[in-house]
């Protein structure tokens, strides 16, 4: 792999998927149902005759808000305790005790049975796979910190007085930018899967529809494999699903290998060390 | 020894935390149990409860208790291996899951069969041959396949392979005309789509786990020796490097089947595969929630008791677990 090439490739990805969720319309555009791709509808209809194209955009949207948030509840919940176990002394063993704990926790089995008792949406959804990922971005903070915290920079800001949250924020956390980043990519990355798997499943809110649940909705249909209309029903969702997951894990691939000095000299010595872990 | 103790200790906490918070989970169920007994009188054309029925029900599953007490009666349930009884399939529910779990356990095995058949050829020829284009070829394509969900590896291989070809069955895990007659052979063929599928979206993250850590033992000291003394890259790979490997990746084998479990829900949903997950769905379409804790609580319990063998197996290694990292 080229220097630079996954980060584009990756990148492009995901501004597309952006791209065309952002004009997604605001209602499904309607027609008659299993209608090929053609003139009137790019990408064809499907079994209700809902424009194949709008519903992709449309479905977009669940995708991103997941993995946005999901990103971003990751990072913020795993910086602060992960950062507080490697600056405060007292609170190390307590914090990673309960790292430790949620990290063992089954992740994918534990998401859609506790779903199935809640019959998730969104929120719901965004909850559980935040309360179940900020753990492996605190282990991974932690011995960052911990050797930052030696610097003689913040050193000297504690000795005029800095409190703990203080050094994490003005101090210490900057410096682990790049990691962290690149953790709450594959955090994303993994919300994104998960939710379009509840989708798949059938354990999401039936009126917000996702890329998971229009192929749930494809495959529930016996016109899908007596006939060659799955060609149009089932390949656009599963192509931007695909899209979007690989555009993060491009993304995040590419800021590991070029932000932990520790992965060595050829880019493409240790790529995937973050995706090791990834799906339990 | 204290480490040892140290981790069974750690594993019993969040065992028992689990099967607590299971128990408040079915709590939080939408209705209510009575509710849920009275909806499914009403259809099946009876007169919904009354409420003397009502205060007899619920003196019966002690719910009239306070929750401190029905948690107590609960483990001590347990403890006695009574899962509860289903109301669905008119059984206990401990015989029922051990009836689904057996064929969960033989998809989940056969997949990581598949997957590390796959995965780990394909791990260490990449990293032998790291930099070049044979390694680049791979890392692309494992990407591509590791960033594509569980399910759609499922449909595809079910479209393909049982539909347009035929060469395997659609759904099931035996053939419907003859259940249980068939044998072996018959059970593999119902199990070969699922299981494939299985061990296909799996061997992605044994072929990274392997190459990252071939890559880590091929630049250890011991293999230059190795090759100073003139070994051939053959010889070393398989007497010097694979040996060093295999304690790390079978330590890794109880993530796998942890994630195993969670991707088998999906292919068992797309094959109609009668395995834990599609048990867990029954359950929750038929509002048993008591089989739903059962499955809960056999689920976790078994993918913890497979971490715990893993960190065991580490300590025996000393493979630097345990210092807090």
């Amino acid at each position: 792999m080229m220097r630079g090439f996954p980060q584009v490739t990756g990148l492009t990805l995901i501004l597309v998927v952006v791209i065309a969720t952002a004009f997604a319309p605001s209602e499904p555009v309607r027609g008659l149902p299993f209608q090929p791709p053609g003139m009137g509808h790019l990408l064809g209809t499907d079994d209700v005759g809902h424009d194949v194209l709008a519903e992709v955009q449309r479905g977009g949207r669940v995708s991103l808000i997941v993995g946005l948030a999901v990103g971003l509840s990751t990072i913020v919940l795993g910086s602060v305790i992960g950062g507080l176990a490697g600056i405060v002394q007292r609170l190390d063993a307590p914090l990673m005790g309960m790292v430790d704990f949620f990290l063992v926790i089954p992740r994918l089995p534990l998401v859609i049975l506790v779903s199935l008792y809640l019959r998730p949406g969104v929120t719901n959804v965004i909850l559980l796979l935040s309360l179940l990922g900020w753990p492996s971005v605190a282990r991974t903070i932690r011995p960052l910190v911990r050797g930052i915290a030696q610097a003689e920079f913040v050193l000297a800001a504690r000795s005029w007085g800095a409190g703990p949250l203080y050094l994490l924020r003005r101090h210490v956390l900057p410096q682990c930018r790049g990691v962290l980043l690149a953790q709450s990519v594959f955090e994303a990355r993994y919300g994104v899967m998960a939710e379009a798997g509840l989708g798949f499943l059938g354990l999401e809110e039936p009126t917000t529809k996702s890329w998971g649940m229009m192929m749930a909705y494809a495959f529930g249909h016996p016109a899908t494999f007596v006939s060659p209309v799955w060609k149009w029903t089932v390949i656009p969702p599963a192509l931007a699903l695909v899209a979007l997951t690989l555009g993060l894990g491009l993304v995040g691939l590419g800021l590991e290998t070029r932000l932990d000095p520790r992965l060595g000299p050829s880019p493409t010595s240790h790529p995937g060390k973050l995706l090791e872990g990834d799906p339990v | 020894m204290k480490r040892y103790m140290a981790l069974v200790a750690r594993s019993l906490a969040l065992l028992v935390t689990l099967t607590v918070v299971n128990f408040f989970l079915i709590h939080l169920v939408p209705g209510g149990p009575l509710e849920v007994i009275s909806r499914a009188r009403v259809e099946s054309g009876a007169a919904p409860l009354s409420d003397a029925e009502r205060a007899m029900f619920c003196r019966y599953y002690g719910l009239d208790r306070p929750l401190g007490a029905q948690l107590l009666a609960y483990v001590a349930q347990l403890a006695h291996g009574d899962l509860g009884y289903s109301t669905f399939f008119r059984r206990p529910s401990s015989e029922i899951i051990a009836e689904y779990y057996k064929r969960t356990t033989w998809l989940v095995a056969t997949g990581l069969l598949v997957a590390v058949c796959t995965g780990l050829p394909l791990g260490i020829v990449s990293a032998a041959r790291r930099g070049k284009w044979l390694d680049s070829v791979l890392l692309a394509v494992e990407m591509i396949l590791h960033a594509t969900p569980p399910f759609l590896f499922a449909t595809v291989a079910l479209i393909v392979f049982a539909v347009k070809l035929q060469w395997f069955p659609l759904a099931g895990s035996e053939a419907i005309a003859d259940p249980g007659s068939v044998g072996l052979a018959d059970m593999l063929r119902h199990l070969a789509l699922p299981a494939l599928s299985l061990g296909v979206w799996e061997s992605s993250t044994v072929y990274y786990l392997v190459r990252n850590a071939m890559v880590d033992i091929l630049g250890e000291d011991y293999i230059r020796t190795a090759r100073a003394k003139g070994l051939g890259n053959h010889e070393i790979l398989i007497r010097h490097a694979l040996p060093a490997l295999l304690p790390m990746l079978l330590a890794r084998f109880a993530v796998l089947f942890g994630a195993a479990i969670g991707g088998a829900f999906f292919a068992e949903q797309v094959f109609s595969y009668p395995g834990l997950g599609q048990l867990s769905l029954i359950a929750f379409q038929n509002y048993d929630y008591l089989l739903l804790r059962g499955i809960f609580l056999v689920l976790t319990a078994s993918i913890l008791m497979s971490y715990l063998a893993a960190d065991l197996w580490l300590i025996r290694f000393d493979a630097g677990v345990g210092d807090g990292a």
